[in-house]
């Protein structure tokens, strides 16, 4: 069971892209995103390890049944409702995101209203299921899309525009301080442990996560990679004018030898897969946590739930509120808000690890 | 129904050759008789194949019954190279044989249940009673006992009362013919249910994998059988997106390939007067057509039909400038990749869900596409097989439910 908490982190990593990751950091690359992205790492690694050290001491409980346990009930609806909804804009960032981008390079002529409800129809279905399932779902997504992902890194890696001056000259501007934008919008790549917040119901005693030292290491690489490849790609100043620069820097490339020879499209098609599994996986998540605010039951480990409808209203309540929102933000605005979005997530994410570890300290202190 | 040598030596011949009429009531209790108290009961027995004497004053009833289809058949759909090469029987006691003279384990358990309020169609439950859970078979037996119906004749039709979904497309339970992949399947703790008069046995739970395995699999060198698994994915994946990749690519992305390509495609489909979905409509229809028709023709004429149809039909059509060449080719990728698929069932829907992604494909081109794909998965991944996971990654872990890891 324990090897399906790294598909989660891993899937957090590689999405950054499409929550804008890059272009925020490249915005401030002379002003502390280099220093910025090393303190990310620091904070990212430390909370992934403190929060799961401390979901140690309640095996086979999410965080709703800890909340339960422990917090008054005052306190716990709020505190569930809020995070089911942060949760839940991490999904919408990334489906508006990415049809946004769809709609760009792939279908000029679609309409974007259409492929939105196609995407939040079939993620909302499969997101309304068990979590075993979805985790069994992550499993299969990610061990097939790593190495394509992999074959573009290592492509863009020794591609021959791939200009390892500029590179150099932005790494040079490490020592510049960073501020709190650069350092929450990096440490997004971090964010993959808290899942567990709910998948934590399905791991066990047994099910000890070995091996978070890893986290940091690769993180590091998805981080650098994602920065510094675009530089390298497009110039230290005119990488500054595209919006989703990493999908102008799989354009950037062609494979000679390949079937499909642009790679924008395996690009394209590799991330709608992983896309469609992040928004599976965060609305799955989100649904959980908003479904056992207003339960008056203490969640139990069934046979296995297959299909929750109650799951399913919640999530589409939320992605019509979703579109609607949208209605009103036009690209920049909406760009500004999923900036204010990372930041808030960093803060609330600090929060909820602090909320957790001193939960866990209690119970271990308890027994 | 009754079978005339059963008849004489068991009542004709002891009726003669008896001295007193204690010692034909002992003779006849001997070979099985029973004593009826229930004048009711009567009919049922003698529908059953049994015959009623009366004698002294009591009623007894014998079975008679004449067995038919006792002989195993060669092997129709399964077919390995190598490997046993009869199949099932139609009369249940034979079958029962089989599987017991290849499973000489003590804990072979059989449980017997009659089922279909007309046809009174026997049942038999296989199991492994050290290697089966416990809970499973609890579910099982309600299940059975739970089954209502007029008329039980068939192992396909029996795969659908259990399953208890009303809407029900990918099959969660094995239908086989082959008593090695029985033999396996009850060493690997599975249940396997068989029925009177029918060749087929009904394997479960079975997941996605045992679908996809052939027996084959365990007769051949290690990398020839995982070459040939490798092989039967691929077929699947072409076989499910090919129609669709075909309809984003002409109507959608033109340009994803390189340009040669494209052009070639473009010069087939020059004469071709509508959109890409038609086409592949009019392709796929023909085809599904032809092989539904040569599998309801007698065997000889099959032949002829498939000869028309797939040649002459197919080289016509492009001709006529109703299909591109390109077209053609897909067509028949898709189907003999289709036929790749080692179990019927699966291999049947498959053929119904590459129609959905059709129509995604019509709609949203490789997006839909994609999407679609992705969804599939995650419905796969999200069935349950008598608690089973249906689709999951490294399966071993749990249990070696594929048959490539014989224990």
């Amino acid at each position: 069971m324990k090897r399906y908490f790294y598909y989660v982190v891993i899937m957090c990593m590689i999405i950054n892209i499409m929550l804008n990751v890059p272009t925020y950091l490249i915005e401030q690359r002379y002003d502390g995103a280099v220093m910025g992205m090393i303190a990310a790492v620091v904070s990212g690694g430390l909370c992934a390890f403190m929060f799961i050290k401390s979901l140690r001491p309640f095996p086979g409980q999410g965080l709703p049944e800890i909340f339960r346990t422990y917090l008054p009930h005052a306190v716990r609806v709020p505190l569930l409702l809020y995070l089911g909804i942060m949760w839940f804009a991490a999904g919408g960032v990334a489906l508006i995101t990415f049809s946004r981008i769809l709609q760009r390079y792939l279908d000029p002529d679609i309409d974007i209203l259409v492929l939105r409800i196609l995407l939040i129809l079939i993620c909302s279905i499969l997101a309304a299921g068990s979590s075993r399932s979805i985790l069994y779902l992550a499993e299969i997504i990610i061990i097939f899309h790593i190495p394509l992902i992999g074959l573009l890194l290592i492509k863009s890696l020794g591609y021959e525009y791939m200009d390892w001056d500029a590179v150099k000259v932005v790494s040079h501007y490490v020592k510049n301080p960073p501020n709190l934008e650069v350092v929450s919008v990096a440490s997004y790549i971090f964010t993959g442990y808290i899942n567990m917040a709910v998948f934590n119901r399905y791991f066990h005693k047994e099910d000890k996560i070995t091996w978070l030292w890893i986290i940091p290491i690769i993180g590091i690489g998805v981080l650098f990679t994602t920065f510094f490849i675009p530089i390298g790609f497009h110039g230290t100043e005119g990488v500054e004018t595209f919006i989703y620069v990493w999908v102008s820097t799989a354009d950037s490339m062609r494979m000679e030898y390949g079937f499909v020879e642009r790679v924008i499209y395996m690009f394209l098609l590799v991330y709608l897969s992983l896309s469609l599994l992040f928004i599976t996986v965060t609305w799955h998540v989100g649904a959980e946590l908003i479904k056992d605010a207003f339960s008056k039951k203490r969640w139990v480990q069934t046979a296995e739930q297959r299909f929750s409808w109650k799951l399913w209203i919640i999530i589409l309540l939320l992605s019509v509120q979703c579109l609607l929102t949208l209605k009103y933000l036009n690209e920049k605005q909406f760009f500004e808000l999923s900036r204010q979005w990372l930041i808030l997530r960093y803060i609330s994410e600090i929060g909820l690890v602090m909320i957790v570890f001193w939960l866990g300290r209690k119970a271990s202190k308890c027994k | 129904m009754c079978d005339d040598t059963k008849l004489y030596y068991l009542i004709d011949k002891p009726f003669l050759s008896c001295q007193t009429a204690e010692e034909f009531t002992q003779s006849l209790l001997t070979y099985g008789a029973v004593k009826q108290t229930d004048a009711l009961k009567l009919n049922e027995q003698i529908t059953l194949g049994h015959t009623v004497v009366q004698h002294m004053g009591c009623v007894y009833s014998v079975n008679v019954k004449k067995s038919l289809n006792e002989q195993s058949e060669d092997i129709k759909i399964e077919h390995v190279l190598t490997g046993p090469q009869k199949a099932l029987a139609e009369d249940l006691l034979a079958n029962v044989h089989m599987i017991r003279s290849r499973y000489k384990k003590q804990e072979l358990h059989l449980e017997q249940y009659i089922l279909g309020r007309s046809s009174k169609t026997e049942v038999m439950l296989l199991f492994d009673v050290q290697l089966a859970k416990q809970q499973l078979l609890d579910r099982i037996r309600a299940k059975l006992l739970s089954i209502d119906v007029d008329i039980l004749q068939s192992t396909g039709q029996l795969e659908i009362l259990m399953n208890s979904r009303r809407f029900s497309l990918f099959p969660t339970m094995l239908i086989t013919e082959r008593p090695d992949r029985i033999v396996l399947n009850i060493s690997q703790g599975k249940i396997v249910i068989l029925l009177q008069g029918s060749p087929f046995a009904l394997i479960l739970p079975a997941v996605f994998y045992d679908f996809m395995s052939a027996m084959d699999d365990l007769y051949q060198a290690y990398w020839v059988s995982r070459g040939l698994i490798i092989l039967r994915y691929i077929a699947l994946v072409l076989t499910l997106t090919l129609p669709a990749l075909y309809i984003s690519l002409i109507s959608y992305n033109p340009e994803l390939t390189r340009v040669q390509l494209t052009m070639t495609i473009a010069g087939s489909r020059a004469a071709v007067p509508y959109p890409s979905y038609f086409e592949v409509f009019f392709m796929l229809f023909l085809i599904e057509a032809l092989v539904e028709a040569s599998l309801r023709l007698p065997k000889f004429i099959g032949s002829t039909a498939t000869t028309v149809g797939g040649l002459i039909l197919g080289q016509a059509a492009q001709q006529a400038g109703l299909v591109s060449s390109i077209m053609i080719i897909l067509t028949s990728a898709v189907a003999i990749s289709n036929f790749v698929i080692p179990i019927n069932t699966m291999s049947a829907a498959m053929r119904f869900v590459k129609y959905p992604l059709i129509v995604l494909a019509i709609l949203f081109g490789f997006i839909g596409t994609v999407a679609g794909m992705f969804f599939l998965i995650g419905y796969l991944a999200n069935l349950r097989s008598f608690d089973e996971p249906y689709l999951k990654l490294f399966i071993g872990e749990q249990q070696a439910s594929r048959p490539d890891k014989s224990r």
